[in-house]
């Protein structure tokens, strides 16, 4: 496993926020996070507001898990850094992640 | 037509002429490698039929031809050199895309395997680059920087292998290189590939990409942002910019919805194929149905199949400027018209003086007027001439010969129905030249000549005449072996001569060969008889010359038209008759004291310091009475190229071109005679042919019929 370089906290309205990089090297990590913790969720909020990087890795890890949510559960990407917009915007990936 | 399918006759139109061009330019380089003009031809022709293939649809053969575009490009920047192998190559890649192209036509795929293999010997040229790449870096730069500004479109397609992260790369990070590079304009994700989260390996890559970027940088700077992923990964970058106009993809409305979606709407190939898969032809459900069977929606597809390769094969590209000019002379004669209408109004003071110079106006615009479409049918034969240099230069290749081409008078023009007719016959006659003519390299030298043998493809117009003459500097005909052959096969007697005329009879006769062995070009005993029928078919006529050791020259000699001739207007014994402008070397009153008489009927006439064969064009074709016996009043002189003589006439009146109507199809072949015309009042007249003429003259043969 890798080193993850990026960090994430549930503040008190229950949003997961991600701060630091996304990448391959921490897959693992958040494959471990998101089975642990999104298990029982109904909702899933995710603020990639301090996300500085997402490699290509992580992007489609995330859009596999949207996928994979049943329907009742319900997704929210709630904010996106500068550096992420631009990343979705050029890989044409923000609408399977957002909308 | 709907508008697809005129789009489509048009490519297919021009991918020939890029084909053809390819090949001339490919040939010059051959001759004399290294990079020019006709390099720069190449690369044009390629970027065109690779713009215009995908610009139609047809994406396999656009990426194809792309390849063939980067190998030019590698020998336009000095990293390959341009050898004998190479120029082979590629020639048989013309061929290949030649095939290709037709296989788009009749609708069919292109096999995978072939074109698999194909690129693979592509690699391996590829793979013999020789500069280094800082050679090429700095070639680049100084390219770079003469370059204007200029924006181009790039569609870029990426399907990564799924390892593509095993050895570090991001396509993320390329793609921001892209944008450093310039704008993408249009990117698609394809995400259909990702599996479900529990199945994923999250070290694999499952997305591609489509996008178009709008950018000043070259081919290579794109090409260059993938430089250590291209070899395994499925990259092709094609230059759209001629096809990407205000922010939309031509190409997207002239291919099918399904096409489109793939391309641009995300979704995958498997996708297209299984809704297509669930969809019934309109054959399927008519037989279904019991309205139709399976045989007959064959007849059908197959007739639709030859209709549109005869239309393609039939049709003409007309030079615009061609029709304009038929447009402002079809104005012209409307406005004279005009002008004979208000003069004939005007009735009471009608000047005879006008009408005659307004119908003199007309006369004039309409000579013109025919003259010009009479042209539309001509073409030069250049193109048949290149195809002919591709021909030798395969054929001395596979026999070891040498043998240098060369071309004159390519600029002739001819009759497109006319070049149509002689093309498969001259085939034959160069076949014949590098099979049995040039001799091989040791042999020639043996004989004291150059190891390079030549053959001249010459054509010229004489009157209204084409020459087109086919020289080789080979071994010439071994005249003794054909007169032997002729005596087994009983065409000639001991002791005859054989002149140039009677060698042509022998080696034209059917299942005549004396070549020992049958070869894949020649010598199977049924080449030249069908040459001279295909020959004499469209009016012409063969002669062949031979020197031994010295080489053999064909000859065709070919009507310039099968639409109109121009021809002078004669009369005799009450009858018209047209003679050929072509053939007339002049035209005198008759003087008695000029001619001299041998034998009974036989007479000669003194024209221009010599003596020529001169009779009565009655007497030819017996159409004289007792009561009117009598010589003619005027001599037209006649030159056929071959020979000269004189046709004594009652008048001789005004040329005009005229539309020759054949008269086998009411009537049957008279020889001397080419078929009629209906001349302006009504009446009809006899066009004369003068080669005909020419062996009733020489040869003491008969017309054979009555005119």
């Amino acid at each position: 496993m890798g080193i993850p370089q990026f960090t994430v906290n549930q503040d008190a309205e229950g949003v997961f926020r991600f701060k630091g990089e996304l990448n391959i090297h921490g897959i693992e990590y958040l494959k471990e996070f998101v089975d642990t913790s999104f298990a029982e969720a109904k909702e899933i909020s995710l603020c990639l507001a301090e996300v500085t990087f997402a490699d290509t890795a992580s992007l489609q890890f995330l859009i596999a898990l949207r996928r994979s949510l049943e329907p009742k559960i319900k997704w929210r990407l709630l904010e996106l850094s500068p550096e992420l917009e631009k990343i979705l915007g050029i890989s044409a990936l923000k609408t399977a992640l957002v909308d | 037509m709907n508008e697809h399918e005129e789009t489509l006759q048009v490519f297919f139109a021009e991918t020939e002429d890029l084909l053809r061009r390819s090949e001339e330019s490919l040939l010059h380089m051959e001759a004399a490698p290294g990079p020019g003009p006709d390099l720069e031809e190449l690369f044009r022709a390629i970027h065109t039929l690779k713009s215009g293939s995908a610009m139609v649809g047809f994406n396999t053969l656009s990426k194809h031809v792309h390849l063939i575009e980067n190998l030019l490009d590698r020998i336009r920047n000095n990293q390959l050199p341009i050898t004998r192998p190479l120029i082979s190559f590629l020639l048989e890649d013309v061929d290949f895309i030649r095939a290709m192209v037709d296989r788009c036509a009749n609708g069919e795929d292109i096999d995978p395997d072939i074109l698999t293999a194909r690129k693979s010997q592509l690699d391996r040229f590829l793979g013999i680059a020789g500069a280094s790449e800082k050679e090429e870096a700095t070639r680049e730069t100084a390219a770079d920087s003469a370059k204007a500004k200029q924006w181009y479109y790039y569609h870029i397609d990426l399907k990564f292998r799924e390892n593509l992260f095993n050895s570090g790369h991001d396509p993320l990070l390329m793609l921001l290189n892209l944008t450093d590079l310039g704008e993408c304009v249009e990117v698609v994700a394809d995400t259909s590939e990702l599996p479900c989260y529990k199945e994923m390996d999250f070290y694999k890559l499952y997305i591609s990409w489509r996008l178009i970027l709008k950018t000043t940088a070259s081919i290579r700077e794109i090409e260059d942002v993938f430089m250590f992923v291209k070899d395994e990964h499925n990259i092709v970058i094609d230059e759209i910019t001629d096809r990407y106009i205000e922010g939309v993809d031509l190409q997207l409305g002239a291919i099918p919805l399904g096409e489109a979606l793939v391309k641009r709407g995300g979704i995958t190939k498997e996708d297209l194929k299984s809704a297509l898969d669930k969809q019934k032809k309109l054959g399927e459900i008519l037989v279904d149905e019991g309205k139709i069977n399976k045989e007959a929606i064959q007849k059908v597809v197959s007739l639709q199949q030859e209709s549109r390769y005869v239309y393609r094969k039939t049709s003409l590209r007309i030079d615009v400027k061609k029709i304009d000019h038929l447009v402002n002379l079809a104005e012209e004669i409307g406005i004279n018209l005009s002008r004979v209408q208000s003069l004939l109004i005007r009735e009471g003071d009608l000047s005879r003086n006008e009408i005659e110079q307004e119908t003199e106006n007309l006369l004039k615009i309409n000579r013109e007027f025919q003259g010009q479409v009479a042209g539309i049918r001509m073409f030069s034969l250049k193109g048949t001439f290149q195809r002919f240099q591709r021909i030798v230069r395969d054929a001395a290749y596979d026999q070891k010969k040498q043998i240098k081409v060369i071309l004159s008078g390519i600029d002739t023009e001819l009759d497109k129905e006319v070049i149509e007719y002689i093309a498969d016959p001259l085939k034959h006659l160069v076949r014949n030249c590098v099979d049995h003519g040039i001799e091989l390299p040791e042999e020639r030298v043996a004989a004291g000549k150059p190891a390079e043998g030549t053959i001249e493809f010459k054509a010229y117009q004489k009157g209204g005449k084409i020459f087109i003459q086919i020289c080789d500097d080979g071994n010439g005909l071994d005249i003794e072996k054909i007169h032997r052959r002729a005596l087994e096969m009983g065409l000639n007697t001991a002791g005859e001569k054989l002149d140039d005329d009677r060698l042509v009879e022998i080696l034209c006769h059917p299942g005549f060969s004396t070549a020992s062995s049958v070869t894949e070009l020649s010598g199977r005993g049924v080449g030249l008889n069908v040459v001279k029928t295909e020959v004499e078919r469209v009016g012409g006529l063969m002669q062949i010359e031979t020197k031994k050791g010295k080489g053999t020259v064909f000859t065709l000699v070919l009507p310039l038209t099968f639409a109109l001739t121009e021809a002078l207007h004669v009369r005799d014994q009450g009858r018209s008759y047209l003679v050929p402008l072509w053939g007339i070397t002049g035209v005198e009153k008759f003087e008695p004291e000029r001619v001299r008489t041998f034998g009974a009927n036989e007479k000669v006439y003194r024209f221009m310091g010599e003596y020529l064969p001169l009779m009565n064009l009655c007497r030819i074709y017996k159409t004289m009475t007792s009561e009117n016996d009598r010589d003619g009043t005027i001599t037209v002189f006649l030159d056929t190229g071959k020979q000269r003589f004189g046709i004594l006439v009652d008048e001789a009146l005004d040329p005009y071109k005229v539309v020759i109507k054949t008269i086998e199809s009411n009537y049957r072949s008279v020889r001397g005679v080419s078929g009629a015309t209906i001349m302006g009042d009504g009446s009809a007249a006899i066009v004369l042919d003068l080669l005909g003429l020419e062996e009733i003259f020489f040869k003491h043969s008969s017309p054979g019929g009555e005119v």
